[in-house]
Parts: C-alpha cells; structure tokens; sequence
C-alpha cells in the first residue's frame, strides 16, 4: 500500500484514464456507465420477474424484484469486472513492464479502485430507483459504504493473483471470464438463498460475494443493521487475501518481463 | 567527487525459452525442474562502476548484451546473477516512445511519462511548456500520439526523458531515429547535462558519436565484457573484431610521442601496440574548423591525420579507402596519387600524413580504412599495415531546405556559364 501512496498522482491519473478511457470517442461518453447496468437490470428484470414471474419470500411487485436484483448486480458486477480484466493486465501493457520501470503493483489497485466506482455509479442509480418508486431510503442505507470497503480488499487480491497468474498462464484469462458467467448464477442475485435446496445452500454460502450480497440488501433495502461482526471479520479475511496475493505478485513480478 | 552513481558486479542474465506451455508452467512454480527449457547467456559476469558525472558507452556487435545491460541498469530486467545499484533517479530512452498510449495526446502523454519517472502533477505542468518547445512538433502535441511519425515521437520521448531533471541517463540507440538537426541537438543536450553532472550511460554503434559523449567504453562480445577502458582504444577493439580479427591480443598504452600529443589524444582509431617500422599508429579525422568529427555537411573538407612509423625500405605510400553503405570502394586516394614524396625516414620516428579530402558525396554513411604501404609500381604498392574500417562517417545534408551543391552519387569539379546567343 505504501508503493500505491508513494505513486498516488500517478494512480490517480490512471483511474481517471480508465474511466474516460472508456468511452473514449463514443458518443454517449461517460453516460454508458450509467446505460449498462440499467440495460442489463431492465433485460434480468423481463427475464425473470416479468416472463418467469419470480419473486422473492416477500409480497411484492416486479419493482421490489428489480430493485433486490440490482443490489445483487452491483456487487457482482463489480467482482465481475475485476476477474475479466485482472488477467490480462499485465500481459496487455508490455511497455510498463519491459520498457520503463513501473510500479506495476499499482495497475491491479486501479482495476479495482474503477470496480468500486462503478459500483457507487451503480448505488446512486439504485437509490434514484427507490427514490422513485418508495422515496426517501431507509436510514440504514447510509451504511453501504462500510459494506463496499469491505468488499474493496476482496477485489484488490483478486486482481494481484490473478493478474499475476495471468502472466505464467494465460488460460487463467479464459478461465476467469467463465468463472464470472458461472458466478452470476451461483450468487444469490435473481433468487433468494433460502429458495435453493440446502446442498447448494453450502455452495452459495461459500461464495464470497453471497455475504456482501446479502448486507448490501440488509441495508438498502430492507432497512435493517448489517452484521458488524460479520463484516468486520469479512474485511480481515478480505484483507489477509489481498496480502497473500500482493505476497505472490510480488514474487513473480521479476520474471514478468521475460515472460510478457 | 568519487561518487559511484552505477555500480554492477558479476551480472549475469539467462533468458529461457521453452518447448511447450506446460514445461514453462512448471518451471515458474519449481525454478529447478528444467525439462523442455532452453537457456541462453545474454550476460556473463559483466562488472561495471562508473562514477557520478561520468559518461560510459556501451558498445558490441548486435545481440552481444548491450540492450539487457542497459535494461538492468534501468531496473526493467532482473539479473538472474549478481547485483547492480544506480544511485539516483534513473531516466532511460530504451525504445522508441516506450510508454506512451498511441490513443492519447502528446500532451497526455507527457503527463503520463512525467508521473511514471516519479515527478509529481505540478512539477510536470511547470516543465510542460519547456518540453513541448523542445520536442518543436507544435500543434501536433494535441493530437493523439498514433498519428505522429517516427521522429515526431522520439523527439517527444527525448524531451520528456531529459527535461525532467535525470540524475543518471540511459540511452539505447534511440537517437538514430530523428533527423541530423534535431539528433545534434540531443547530444548538445546530454552534453550540457553531463557536464552538470548527470551520469550517461549510452549504446550507439555510431563511433563518432560514442567517441565524442563518452570518456571510457565498454566492448562488449557475446555478454562478456572484451575490453573497458578509454574510448579509442575500446573503438578499435570492436572495429578490429568486426574486421574478422586481425589479432588484436595484447595491449600496451601506445606510447605517447613529443610530437604527437593532439593527434593521439582526438584520434578515433589507435593501434593495439606501438610496434616497429610500417605500421600505423593512430588516425584522426577533423573538420575544417580542426574539432575532432565523424559528421560533415556535404562538400566540406574532411582532414584526415594518420600518425605511422615509415617502412625501412622504398618510398612510403598513405591512402584512405572510403567505402559506402553497399561496401563499395567510392574513392582510394593517398600521397602517390596526389604526387607528395614522403619525407626521408628517420629511424624510429613517427611521421604524420595529412590528407584532406573534399567530400563532394551524396548524404549518406561511409567507412573510412587507412593503409600503409610501399610502392612498388605506377598504381601498384605492398601493403604493410591497414587500419580497420573507421566509421561510419556520416555526410548529410538537409535536402528540404538547402538547395544541394549536386544531386546524385558524386559532385565533379564542375563549372557552368549561360551565353547568350549572338544573332547577326
């Protein structure tokens, strides 16, 4: 984290990069961060709370199925976003790793840094959702940003293991994107965990984003106290992740340049 | 100050290749199993310190290290063997506009390579302006980086790389890029910042250049490092290799001559050893102001200096061989061809033949070989002793926007007059 500091104008003009890079020379620009996971929310929401007429353990309208799916895409997209792009990091900017000395550990921080803000992009079109259909959110709902940190570390190892791994091997970018397709299903995001029978029940719980799933919708939607503790021991094991996969990355990062 | 500013001992670097996915695979996560790897030495053992303030050349053949050498002292390759520290901030011209977004502004671009060397937002927008006046691309540093044309970017690349206060400078070559005017306007730049003190390490295979930067050299074959030590003589050990070896072995320091001094101190090539009689010393080669130059606008005069001790026998004949890129002889010419009669030899004594030489050639690179011989007929003479090819010497000239003294190959003394025509 030190080196991320020492480097932080540089990362900084990195994630703005990222961000206007983008859309750079479309023309909707950055109004495409918004478009996306709205088109993607609309289509779920025919799919599956219009023609499939599923409905979450409550009494509720296509509106509620909408917005409890989105809580759930917002975090998956976010994780999503880092397994296809991690991989390829490295082995997709050969000139910061073989032609100038670049803290490289830095371009992982900015995947992720960009996750989140998507994410937050995300949590504002929710609210304005809610907005919409119930008005004011729940008090609670202040409280997301505590859930998205502790999601943050998750991220972050995410990308230095497998963007390190990327570089060794390169079946790990095609392996991860079907790894995220798997994922959309696995999580609880169209359907509730207690309608799953109990031996896959095991399977969602060991997923990771099925607890960041679940608080984000604790807070935002049903205006209930996340977890604390759960959280806080989350963020830790988060945290212990990130140091592991920093620990790897940096081991392989001087063979990166041979091998890129 | 004996400040080391780069210090390396016992570098070495393996490069692997590998027969399949799976031997690479396995290699990364136990380094010791090395089925279906291949390795090759680009580096043996190389040793190497140089001083703050000092400027050291890096020369040898292609693929004889220079390029990993100047990646390790970047810090972009790890040894595999050995240790290397530079002290100071590294700035470094490896490649071509390395580490520029081709789908990004100059100016973007600018920000970016300034942020990646470790300069902060603000220290990068004071400099801007000072590095777009250098880099002189104008306009163009609003439009994206893709549209600029080789030299456009490597003078972007240059600017940015010295205008940000380097402490020690790595150059690989890139200079060959940009056009005569701008690359004299680099080396008068790095000249400047090495006299204020900033450390240059360089790889060029043009000699005249090396020779001009560079107080000491490093010859480099196959990763080992074949001699190190004063330019000149480094010049000849990788001329004479290049050659095919004419058995340069032992080396003494030439023994300096009363009367020789300025010769032997501007000369671009220096024999291995001074020996007896029929053999050549030293060559230097000036232009017409009398600086030590490989590099002349065409039609100047080149003067080319040839310190040599006279054979014992028979009248003495000096001739300079110009070849061009193609390896043809474009002119021989020497003292029997212009009808000078050699001094009577003094036993022992080193003379000096000096030959000017009107370069009325088409722009381009040209080596120059010196040879020693004894006449022994009109247009027929015994060689003793030929000096290696020196070069390149390179003739230029900007055909843009100076009208040339001819076109062509070659420019014969020519005279020309329009007469009027007489009616009666």
């Amino acid at each position: 984290m030190t080196t991320a500091w020492r480097h932080r104008d540089l990362l900084l003009e990195l994630v703005k990069r990222e961000f206007t890079g983008r859309y750079r020379g479309s023309f909707g620009g950055l109004a495409w961060s918004f478009a996306q996971p709205l088109f993607l929310l609309a289509v779920y929401t025919v799919a599956f709370g219009v023609i499939l007429r599923m409905r979450w353990g409550f009494p509720g309208g296509t509106g509620d199925y909408a917005l409890m799916v989105f809580a759930g895409l917002i975090v998956f997209n976010a994780f999503a976003e880092c397994l296809t792009t991690a991989p390829w990091l490295i082995t997709s900017n050969p000139n910061y790793v073989k032609k100038v000395v670049f803290p490289l550990e830095i371009l992982p921080c900015v995947t992720a840094i960009t996750a989140i803000f998507h994410a937050l992009v995300g949590i504002a079109v929710w609210f304005l959702g809610y907005a919409i259909l119930y008005g004011a959110p729940h008090p609670t709902a202040a409280l997301f940003p505590a859930i998205l940190l502790c999601l943050f570390p998750l991220l972050l190892g995410a990308n230095w293991l497998l963007s390190a791994l990327g570089v060794v091997v390169r079946d790990i970018g095609q392996l991860a994107a079907l790894v995220a397709h798997a994922m959309l299903f696995l999580t609880p995001i169209f359907y509730g965990i207690d309608a799953v029978p109990p031996l896959l029940q095991n399977v969602l719980l060991a997923n990771p984003l099925t607890f960041v799933v679940e608080q984000l919708r604790l807070v935002l939607f049903f205006g209930e106290m996340p977890s604390l503790r759960g959280l806080a021991v989350y963020f830790v094991l988060a945290s212990a992740f990130a140091a592991l996969a920093l620990g790897l990355f940096r081991r392989l990062r001087p063979r990166f340049a041979e091998m890129v | 100050m004996g400040e080391v500013a780069i210090r390396a001992r016992g570098l070495s670097k393996r490069f692997l290749s590998y027969d399949s996915q799976g031997a690479r695979l396995m290699h990364a996560l136990s380094p010791s199993r090395s089925a279906g790897v291949h390795e090759v030495w680009a580096l043996r053992g190389v040793d190497l310190e140089v001083a703050r303030g000092e400027s050291i050349a890096i020369i040898g053949r292609n693929g004889s290290g220079k390029s990993t050498l100047l990646q390790i002292i970047t810090g972009t390759l790890v040894p595999t063997m050995g240790e290397v520290e530079a002290n100071g901030r590294v700035s470094a011209l490896l490649e071509l506009g390395s580490g520029f977004n081709p789908e990004y502004t100059g100016r973007d671009n600018v920000m970016m390579n300034g942020l990646i060397l470790g300069l902060g937002r603000d220290e990068i927008a004071r400099r801007f302006d000072e590095i777009a006046a250098f880099a002189e691309i104008g306009e163009a540093i609003d439009r994206p980086v893709k549209t600029y044309s080789s030299g456009m970017l490597m003078r972007l690349a240059f600017a940015v790389q010295v205008l940000t206060d380097p402490e020690i400078l790595v150059i690989d070559e890139a200079l060959s890029v940009g056009d005569f005017f701008f690359q004299q306007k680099c080396l008068g730049y790095i000249r400047a910042l090495c006299e204020k003190g900033v450390t240059l390490a360089f790889v060029s295979h043009d000699m005249g250049t090396v020779r001009d930067l560079c107080g000491r050299a490093i010859y480099l074959r196959d990763g080992r490092v074949a001699f190190a030590g004063e330019t000149s003589l480094a010049i000849h050990h990788y001329l004479a290799d290049r050659g095919g070896g004419n058995g340069a072995s032992h080396f003494s320091e030439a023994a300096a001559q009363a009367d020789l001094p300025a010769l032997l101190r501007d000369c671009i090539w220096r024999a291995p050893a001074s020996t007896g009689a029929g053999r050549l010393i030293a060559v230097a080669l000036r232009d017409e102001q009398g600086r030590p130059s490989t590099s002349f606008p065409m039609g100047a005069t080149m003067k080319v200096q040839v310190a040599y001790r006279p054979g014992a026998e028979g009248p003495t004949h000096v001739a300079a061989i110009l070849r061009n890129k193609l390896n043809q002889i474009v002119t021989s010419i020497g003292s029997a061809q212009l009808q000078v009669a050699p001094p009577a030899p003094v036993d022992g004594e080193a003379s000096i033949f000096e030959l000017d030489l009107k370069l009325s050639l088409e722009a381009g690179n040209y080596s120059l070989t010196i040879s020693l011989g004894r006449l022994v007929g009109p247009n027929q003479g015994h060689n003793l002793d030929s000096s290696d090819a020196i070069g390149p010497i390179s003739i230029h000239w900007d055909y843009e926007s100076r009208s040339a003294p001819f076109l062509g190959m070659f420019g014969p003394p020519a005279t020309a007059a329009f007469k009027r025509v007489s009616h009666e």
